[in-house]
């Protein structure tokens, strides 16, 4: 199919009755089938040459067809073409004139004077058989409540209580400042007769100490092996005591004198009360 | 109210004297013990009424407690002992 067209292309660029524009179409035709026939990509189509400025193709082609060698049906065609370019050839361009619009003009109007408004009196209107309007109510202020949050409120200041003692103050009694004045006056007096002061018995101060101890050991049980079984722990109490005196009796060998068998009796009294507590409170229900 | 710190006379003797509180009889630690609950509710409350009240309990505890401690004793044991050792154990020999 290609090789006919080239053939055909080739015969026409042979006619030497053809314009020399139509032969430049031909040939490029020509190039591009021989290139696809050889096998090689079809060539990218060359951007047309800026299109020639219209008064030189206007030209060529009133050249043609003044030319005798062509054919009058060849002429006709160009003829057509040539009234067409004629047609497309740009017109100049008509200045197009600035339509001012104008303002349209109003007539100023005079200011009036507003007239006086005829206030009619109280006593007026109920001449006419009027009621008299009611004045108007002066409007307050509105307050605008502003939304969101609301401010926050000032903390009320802590009120402290005042001191109120449990024991009640006697009436009548001497003032704080004397009483402390009396008090320094005996220190300082028995401070003086520091050297003729008695001392605290040797025995007292052992028997403090071991009823301090026993007492401790009964302190110091649970209240829960109490209630378990509260017969046998009172019992074990009195024992511990029991103990306890015969160990204050036997420094009387030593200390022979020092011995007094009240101080240990009242030492020991403390101890029997703390035992009578207990088994009051779970010996005895 | 006045600001100056609570002056209690008891307290005072106690450590002057180093009595330990084991050694008081029972009485006045009963007595030291509801004086503790008042200086405790003072502490939460303080007012001028509740100083006077504290202090005028703590010179009845501090006299209580002079009164035990000057109650008729013997004297100092120890002093008399210690002479008496000293003197008894004195070398009465000579090696010479």
């Amino acid at each position: 199919m290609s090789a006919e067209e080239i053939a055909k292309l080739e015969k026409r660029l042979a006619n030497p009755s053809l314009p020399e524009s139509f032969k430049a179409q031909v040939r490029e035709k020509l190039a591009r089938l021989k290139g696809e026939q050889a096998g090689e990509k079809p060539a990218k189509p060359v951007s047309k040459p800026t299109a020639k400025p219209a008064s030189s193709e206007i030209e060529q082609l009133k050249k043609d067809i003044q030319d005798p060698n062509l054919p009058e049906t060849l002429k006709q065609r160009l003829r057509a073409r040539l009234a067409q370019m004629q047609e497309e050839k740009p017109k100049p361009k008509k200045e197009v004139k600035k339509i001012k619009f104008k303002k349209p003009a109003i007539a100023k109007k005079k200011p009036t004077t507003p007239k006086p408004a005829v206030v009619e009196t109280e006593k007026e209107m109920r001449k006419r058989g009027r009621k008299p309007k009611e004045k108007p109510k002066e409007e307050e202020p509105k307050v605008v409540k502003k939304r969101g949050r609301k401010p926050k409120q000032t903390a009320k200041p802590k009120v402290k209580k005042v001191y109120k003692p449990s024991k009640p103050v006697s009436k009548g009694e001497p003032d704080c400042d004397t009483l402390l004045a009396q008090w320094r006056e005996r220190r300082r007096k028995a401070k003086a007769n520091a050297k003729t002061r008695k001392t605290k018995p040797v025995y007292r101060k052992i028997a403090s100490d071991v009823i301090d101890a026993v007492e401790k050991a009964i302190r110091n049980v649970p209240k829960a092996t109490i209630k378990e079984s509260p017969q046998s722990t009172i019992r074990k109490f009195g024992q511990l005591k029991k103990s306890a005196e015969q160990f204050l009796k036997a420094f009387q060998d030593i200390l022979g004198s020092d011995y007094k068998k009240s101080e240990a009796e009242t030492e020991l009294s403390e101890l029997k009360k703390l035992i009578d507590k207990l088994t009051k409170k779970y010996a005895r229900r | 109210m006045k600001k100056s710190t609570l002056e209690l006379p008891h307290e005072e003797l106690i450590l002057e004297e180093a009595i330990r509180y084991v050694e008081l009889p029972q009485e006045i630690k009963d007595d030291i013990q509801d004086f503790e609950e008042l200086k405790s509710e003072y502490r939460e409350n303080p007012s001028d009424i509740g100083r006077e009240t504290l202090i005028k309990e703590s010179i009845k505890i501090a006299d209580t407690i002079q009164d035990w401690l000057e109650q008729d004793l013997p004297d100092s044991p120890d002093d008399d002992y210690d002479d008496e050792k000293i003197n008894q154990f004195k070398p009465t020999w000579k090696f010479w």
